[in-house]
């Protein structure tokens, strides 16, 4: 990242086609996990991008309320998804439990802080289903975990109903059921 | 106030449009929550409900709002539960406006005071998607003279007085 960009610009940037790099989460089959194991009916994606997995989860669960938040207002604008919310991942607007399950896929490796979003998540949330990358963290990603330190890092914050690796795609999915 | 009030009105509006992403700005009790909440669901519309619930400054002239300002936020609690397609910013209105571009239905029912109900319309005219509607409740009403003062600067504005002193005041933003 250009030190001299904010965390904002530097995705904006990126969503807005000026940088080399891309923004993953434009297949969503990989995800199945996470499909398959939502709990409603109030469903938030954040740091969503392209917002594609919230426009299957809408397809293929009539059922949910699904909102997608992310902070970069270009990704949020070009996704055309609806509703969608400008947060910050450690700071969101909402009160307390009011989702679900929060999903967050592929993102927490970005974060500065993961452990303040796990905190956020739990305060606004009953339920966390998470996919990080597995292994050595790839270009630009601060973070990547191990079964182990996944386990570790996210033990504290309740009870992990499942923790996977999926390694045909160097990705590990958890669920957890936040407790006070 | 409810929008039971213009439901004549609204409920028209917004079944012709069928906006699948409403923001009700100013939603205190829920009166008008369940309401907007239980219409857009039939086309699996969702609802983001702003409210800080700290009152505002207008209720220093209606002490029964005022009265309502320790229990107003459980009681919306309570009228909103079970309805799912309900989501809550619980923050000041000009901020979410910020973090809620793209709105397709927007109801601006905060503050009546005229500088506050200007700069609602101001940040949620930016938030509100081509296409989109916004309303608001009291136009014209010799309680609330800010929102119809307000109201009345915004181009292309359309209101409906009923019998008594309120009336509905809306705007559609051009695609």
């Amino acid at each position: 990242m250009n030190e001299q960009m904010s965390t904002v610009e530097y995705w904006n940037t990126i969503y807005t086609g000026r940088s080399t790099a891309q923004p993953g989460g434009h297949e969503t089959d990989r995800f199945a996990p996470v499909l398959a194991n939502l709990e409603g009916p109030r469903v938030i994606d954040v740091a969503a991008g392209y917002a594609d997995l919230c426009k299957r989860i809408r397809r293929e669960r009539s059922d949910l309320t699904v909102v997608a938040a992310d902070f970069a207002d270009e990704a949020m604008h070009r996704s055309g998804f609806k509703p969608y919310v400008l947060t910050d991942a450690t700071a969101m607007p909402f009160p307390d439990r009011a989702f679900d399950t929060v999903i967050c896929t592929q993102a927490m490796g970005y974060m500065a802080d993961p452990p303040a979003f796990l905190r956020e998540a739990r305060r606004v949330g009953w339920w966390l289903l998470l996919t990080v990358s597995d292994g050595e963290p790839a270009a630009g990603v601060r973070w990547a975990w191990t079964p182990d330190t996944l386990h570790a890092l996210l033990e504290p914050f309740g009870e992990l109903e499942f923790l996977s690796a999926l390694p045909d795609l160097a990705m590990l999915v958890a669920k957890l059921r936040f407790t006070a | 106030m409810s929008w039971t009030r213009y439901g004549h009105l609204l409920g028209p509006m917004l079944l012709e449009r069928r906006p699948r992403y409403c923001v009700e700005v100013g939603a205190w009790l829920g009166n008008s929550s369940i309401m907007f909440a239980e219409t857009i669901a039939q086309w699996g519309g969702t609802l983001i409900c702003v409210d800080h619930w700290q009152g505002s400054p207008d209720f220093a002239r209606h002490p029964f709002m005022a009265a309502q300002l320790s229990t107003a936020e459980a009681t919306f609690r309570a009228r909103i539960r079970g309805h799912e397609n309900v989501v809550v910013l619980k923050m000041a209105s000009v901020d979410a406006a910020q973090r809620c571009a793209g709105a397709e239905f927007i109801y601006i029912d905060a503050s009546h005071e005229e500088a506050d109900v200007r700069a609602d319309l101001a940040a949620w005219g930016v938030a509100l998607a081509a296409g989109g509607l916004m309303a608001g409740d009291d136009y014209g009403d010799s309680e609330f003279p800010g929102v119809t003062a307000a109201w009345d600067d915004v181009p292309g504005v359309h209101y409906s007085k009923g019998k008594g002193q309120w009336g509905l005041v809306w705007v559609e933003r051009k695609l």
